[in-house]
């Protein structure tokens, strides 16, 4: 071949790959402005006056009463201090317990089945993923005869402890039974060579400093993400708080939002306010988050 | 390991034990137990058998015909929101796997609507999008295109609840992503000097390679999208027409709302075994289509 004929060639070649990188571009933009463009207009409707009647994000009539009294929720309940902070703070009542106690349990049996030795750690393992697949609604009802038993309910039912009124949302997680979190800490244990442990007994370590001193540290994007994920599943649930729920007084955000819809008191404004001051904290958590989590390695790779 | 107290693994799993008799193998036999029995009054309820599945099954009239009605819905809302999700994932998750600039900004764009999406707040919004007035029609209106009545029309509410549910697909694309990323490049390199295209280098390397991942993530997305109650009760609630009244919605409305535990597991188990017997089906086929390295 001569010079000209690949250079041909190779300037064919690199016009072909402008026009296939013009369109992923153009694919991706289009994607992403699909994701996002709801949420950007959210935002311009909290700072509408009346109905957003505009494809535009932009306010058509401007008003800032939505954010001088979006905390308040009239409408809720009748007793003085109702506030969405208030409906806040229920909702955390059961997402924190929920999210710290599952990560840890779910960790606790991960590292007992991927880094011991016992007898019958193979059903144990069968059991983590044949539940993984198993539909909650099939738990749903004997669950809900068993939290609200003579026995069981004096335990949560009307309590006026914090957190306790929520405790069929949380009570739960003592017991590890998020099979998909035990099955991500086992696949993540297991992608750390064994030589690590052999070390670290050798240096006189026991069970739980090695797990405390040496695979912690490294499991660390682990146990972020599956904060994370309980988290959102957990502060995003609605049919638990729509079972459990007591007084008006301990409704959690995913039952007040409903209730706070426009009407006499509360404007468009008001309403979409309080939709952002309720993503606020699952998604400051995320962007948090998003620097340990497991999929950022996809970046380096791409990268490097 | 000297000296290794054999107890101790035992020990630390009486957690997950006592989580799995109590929480799982309990409710999920007692579900049954119940679904054998019918409701006579708040404190009563009588032995019959599998009555109540004949029932939902056979008699039209029973319970307004409401139980294989909101099957269908389901079955309608599974069959489009699967395949869409993992369509629209694995191409994103495609381009995003090629050197691109701002990766890190698009990876965060597609993620943000699988944070929020379930929120109850989002969904709310949803429904605000989809009204006649709504940013939906406004952009259809821009496209000079007809404007949509979405929650007059079973295919259009069903669309809204769809639609909400398919732009959430961050997490199955961040799973496409990781695992194109482990396909070795020496691949593509050869299919290269042999001159096949890109589209041919998709088709034969790409989509062969991601079969064992295509498989997890259908059945997941297959037992969640199931099991879908949020979307359908605060956007359309079930309506119109029960057109969106999915299965897990009725069972709450008969179980929570109706008080009707013996009718609402029955539904339950159906659910259950209509779920395992797509999944067991799915993994059946599988050595028919996915192909594993080793």
């Amino acid at each position: 071949m001569n010079s000209y004929k690949i250079n041909s060639i190779l300037r064919r070649n690199r016009a072909k790959r402008k026009i296939i990188k013009t369109v992923q571009y153009i694919l991706i933009s289009s994607v992403s402005f699909f994701m996002l463009y709801p949420l950007l207009w959210l935002i311009g409707a909290s700072f509408n006056d009346g109905l957003m009647t505009n494809f535009s994000f932009i306010p058509v009539e401007f008003t800032i009463q939505g954010w001088l009294d979006g905390f308040k929720a009239p409408g809720w309940g009748s007793v003085e201090g109702y506030s969405i902070l208030r409906a806040l703070w229920n909702t955390m009542q059961y997402v924190i317990p929920k999210t710290i106690i599952t990560t840890f349990s779910t960790l606790l049996v991960a590292f007992v089945v991927a880094r011991m030795h016992f007898k019958g750690k193979k059903i144990v393992f069968a059991l983590i993923i044949g539940t993984l697949l198993m539909p909650v609604t099939i738990f749903r009802i004997p669950l809900f005869i068993f939290w609200t038993s003579e026995i069981i309910s004096p335990l949560w039912e009307g309590s006026k402890l914090p957190f306790m009124p929520y405790l069929p949302l949380w009570g739960g997680a003592f017991f590890a039974l998020d099979s998909f979190s035990i099955f991500m800490f086992i696949q993540f244990f297991r992608s750390i060579p064994r030589d690590l442990d052999e070390a670290a007994y050798i240096d006189g370590a026991s069970k739980f400093q090695l797990l405390h001193h040496v695979l912690m540290p490294m499991i660390l994007p682990a146990v972020v993400t599956v904060a994370l994920l309980q988290f959102i599943a957990t502060y995003n649930d609605y049919q638990g708080p729509l079972i459990y729920r007591g007084d008006v007084d301990t409704y959690p955000l995913t039952l007040v939002l409903p209730m706070l819809g426009k009407d006499s008191t509360n404007t468009y404004a008001h309403v979409f306010t309080r939709s952002i001051i309720a993503v606020i904290i699952p998604l400051t958590f995320f962007f948090v988050a998003q620097k340990f989590f497991i999929g950022n390695d996809v970046e380096s790779g791409i990268k490097g | 390991m000297v000296g290794e107290k054999k107890y101790l693994p035992y020990l630390l799993l009486i957690p997950w034990l006592i989580g799995f008799l109590v929480f799982k193998l309990y409710p999920f036999i007692n579900s049954f137990y119940l679904s054998l029995f019918e409701k006579l009054s708040p404190r009563e309820s009588e032995f019959i058998g599998f009555d109540n599945y004949r029932k939902l099954f056979m008699r039209s009239d029973f319970f307004g015909g409401q139980f294989i009605n909101s099957m269908k819905v389901t079955f309608n809302y599974v069959f489009f929101t699967v395949p869409l999700i993992l369509i629209v994932s694995l191409l994103v998750a495609y381009v995003l796997s090629k050197k691109i600039k701002g990766i890190g900004f698009f990876r965060t764009a597609f993620y943000v609507p699988t944070v929020l999406g379930a929120n109850v707040a989002v969904v709310l919004l949803w429904r605000e999008l989809f009204e006649s007035y709504g940013l939906i029609n406004q952009g259809l209106a821009l496209l000079g295109m007809k404007q949509i009545n979405w929650f007059g029309s079973s295919a259009g509410a069903m669309t809204s609840i769809i639609a909400l549910r398919v732009w959430q697909f961050g997490s199955t694309m961040l799973i496409f992503l990781a695992a194109l990323k482990n396909i070795s490049p020496s691949l593509y390199e050869a299919a290269e000097i042999d001159g096949a295209s890109k589209i041919r280098q998709f088709r034969v390397i790409t989509i062969p390679m991601l079969t064992p991942v295509i498989l997890f993530n259908g059945v997941m997305r297959l037992v969640e999208t199931f099991q879908t109650f949020t979307s359908a009760k605060l956007i359309t609630n079930g309506g119109p027409l029960d057109s969106t009244r999915v299965i897990n919605l009725l069972i709450y409305q008969v179980a929570f709302e109706n008080r009707n535990f013996n009718l609402g597991s029955a539904m339950s188990w159906i659910l259950f075994v209509v779920i395992m017997l797509f999944t067991i089906l799915i993994f059946r086929s599988s050595k028919y289509w996915v192909y594993y390295q080793d």
